[in-house]
Order: C-alpha cells, then structure tokens, then sequence
C-alpha cells in the first residue's frame, strides 16, 4: 500500500533521475546510453529509498556524479559550451586589447618619451615590441575568458592547455591575413576594410578556440583499458 | 590521536576495486547492494557516488559482466557479475595486495612501530 511517505520518497527519486536526465543532456550523452544509466541510477535510489537514504545523500552533487560516471565509462561527453566559451573569449580578448592599447600608447608611451628620449634610435624595435605585448595582452585576456567559461566543465583544462598552443598560431595568421588585406587596399581606413580586416582576425582565433574545445573534450575520454591478462 | 578519514579514503583508493570484484565473485548484484556490503564489512565512508562510477570503470575494462533480473518492483534489473577476465585479474590484485600488506606489515614490525605477534606480551603483576 502507498503512504505518503512512499510517495515523498518516489517525487525525490523522480526529482533526482530527472535532473541526472538533464546534466546527460547537457554532456551530449546520446539517448540510449543515457536512459540506460538513468534506469540503472533510478532502481538503486529506490532501493536506497527504502533503508531511508535520499538521493541527494547517495549521489552528492548530480552535475559531479553525472560526469564522473560518463568519464568512467569512457563515454566522450560532448557540451554545447563551445559558442558560449568562444563569444566569452573574444570579448574578453578584445577587451583586453582595448585596455592594453590604452594603457602602453596612451599613458605609457607620452610617460616613457617624457622621461627617455629615443627619438629616431629604434626605429622598428620599438613599435614592434609595443605591437607583440599588444597581442600578448590580447591573447592572454582571451585565454583568461575562455579559461573562465569553461571552468568546472568537462576536459575543461584540457581544453585551455590547447588553445594556449592553437590561439597564438590562429592570430598571427589572422593579423598576417588582415596585413596583407590592408595593403591591397592602399591600407584604407573605410568601414568595410577595416570590419573584413577585424573578421580576418577575430574568425580564425574563433576558429581555433572551437578546435580546441573539440581537441580537448575528444582527448580527454579515456580509451577503454585493455582487461588484465589471464595468464 | 584521532585517525584521519581522509589517508584512510587514499589507502582505500588503490584497493577498492579489488573488493568491488571480490564481492561481486560471491554474489552478482548491484551498485548499491556494494556500497551497504562495503559498509557491513567494515569499510565505512565509501558512498554510491564512488562505487558507481567504478563499476562503469569496470565495465569498461572487461572484468565485469551485466544481466538483465526480474525484478518485483519494476522493470527488470541490472546486475553485475565478474567476468574471467575480472577473475583472472581478482586473483592477480589479491595476491599482490597481500604481498603488498606483508612486506609494509613486516616493515613496521621490524622499526618497531607494531608489535611483534610472535613475541609474548609481557605481564606486569
């Protein structure tokens, strides 16, 4: 006979299976496999139910437990995260490249020209160490946001550690792409130039980002070990 | 001094699975049924959300076998046995984790650090 006590018990285990269901969903873990689990997971809740444990005391956090069971099993867990993590990197990239741009030609350069005067004497050395910690700032802030995005996600590190090689790569081609763009067009400072010459940066850096994400999660499912020798 | 739950948890670590198979040897079953024998054997603190995923490791690895059982209560269950390979695997961790316990066992007798059983305790009238 059901109580209301059974019916408690059977709304916390439906309230736990479901939002397992959904932290599945949200690692791209394909229907089969993930009802399969679901299933698994429900009927061992509902025997838990019964010496009076709550799913909330068996499974700890589900977003955790979801992800470790996918791992264990050598499932590759496949999040939609990769837009979100892209847009947040960008934006933070260019940020930092505004401020960065700021903070060495509008206040340190004048400050540094007020106090040494090397007027004429490094001609290229100069702007091209002001252009190189530019980008570096730019590509750090990059990296930062899209460390920032992905934290607590899985392969999450993974992922950063390949972009770190991948981003510099994508944004010297990009600003190479956009130098030679310029120059064919007598280095024009109209609207279309200069949105096609911020494209052929902003699409192969966000391009690299998204190949290390696929990089990253792709790495990081453990292939299935061989079984222990039987001899 | 109190004894640390967590170097306990490390030292657990590296042998669970070995009694994770050596329960499922015995008796095919499922997830939770291990984490409430793993407590009745003394071995406390060890929750679902570690067995569950191993279990999955163990799959994986080919030392561990499902079937499909009735079940009264609903549709029919999953449940774990070992595999050859998972015996052939249970026999080789066994005897290494034993050989393992003896050496550090004989290690702390010899440094003195647990007593020696071979030798009487000494009464004090």
């Amino acid at each position: 006979m059901s109580t209301p006590d059974s019916h408690h018990q059977a709304d916390e285990v439906g309230s736990a299976t479901r939002a397992l269901d959904r932290e599945l969903r949200r690692l791209r873990i394909p229907r089969t496999r993930r009802s399969a689990l679901v299933e698994e997971v429900r009927a061992d809740l509902r025997d838990a139910a019964g010496d009076g444990l709550t799913p909330e005391a068996l499974l700890g956090d589900v977003a955790t437990f979801a992800r470790e069971a996918v791992s264990a099993r050598g499932w590759t867990p496949r999040p939609r995260d990769w837009r979100s993590a892209t847009t947040t990197a960008v934006t933070v990239g260019v940020v930092a490249l505004a401020v960065g741009y700021l903070l060495l030609l509008e206040v340190l350069n004048p400050l540094m020209s007020e106090w040494i005067d090397l007027t004429q004497r490094y001609p290229v050395a100069g702007p091209l160490l002001t252009y190189a910690a530019l980008a570096l700032i730019g590509i750090a802030g990059a990296l930062a946001g899209f460390a920032r995005s992905l934290s607590g996600r899985p392969a999450a590190r993974t992922s950063v550690t390949r972009a770190t090689a991948l981003l510099p790569v994508a944004a010297a081609l990009g600003v190479g792409a956009a130098m030679l763009f310029g120059r064919a067009w007598d280095y024009s400072t109209s609207l279309p130039v200069v949105l096609i010459e911020v494209a052929l940066v902003a699409l192969p850096c966000a391009g690299s980002l998204w190949l290390a994400r696929w990089w990253g999660l792709r790495s990081s499912a453990v292939p299935a070990a061989p079984p222990v020798s039987a001899g | 001094m109190t004894p640390d739950p967590d170097r306990r948890t490390q030292l657990l670590r590296g042998v669970l699975d070995t009694c994770l198979l050596a329960l499922l040897a015995r008796t095919p079953t499922h997830a939770y049924d291990l984490v409430v024998q793993l407590e009745r054997h003394g071995i406390e603190g060890v929750g679902y959300g570690t067995v569950y995923p191993l279990m999955g490791r163990l799959r994986r690895q080919g030392l561990v076998d499902e079937q499909a059982e009735p079940s009264p209560s609903g549709p029919p269950r999953k449940v774990f046995s070992v595999s050859a390979a998972g015996r052939a695997a249970l026999a080789e961790w066994a005897a290494q984790w034993d050989a393992t316990t003896s050496s550090v066992r004989t290690l702390l007798i010899t440094a003195d650090a647990l007593p020696d059983p071979e030798v009487a305790p000494h009464v004090h009238s």
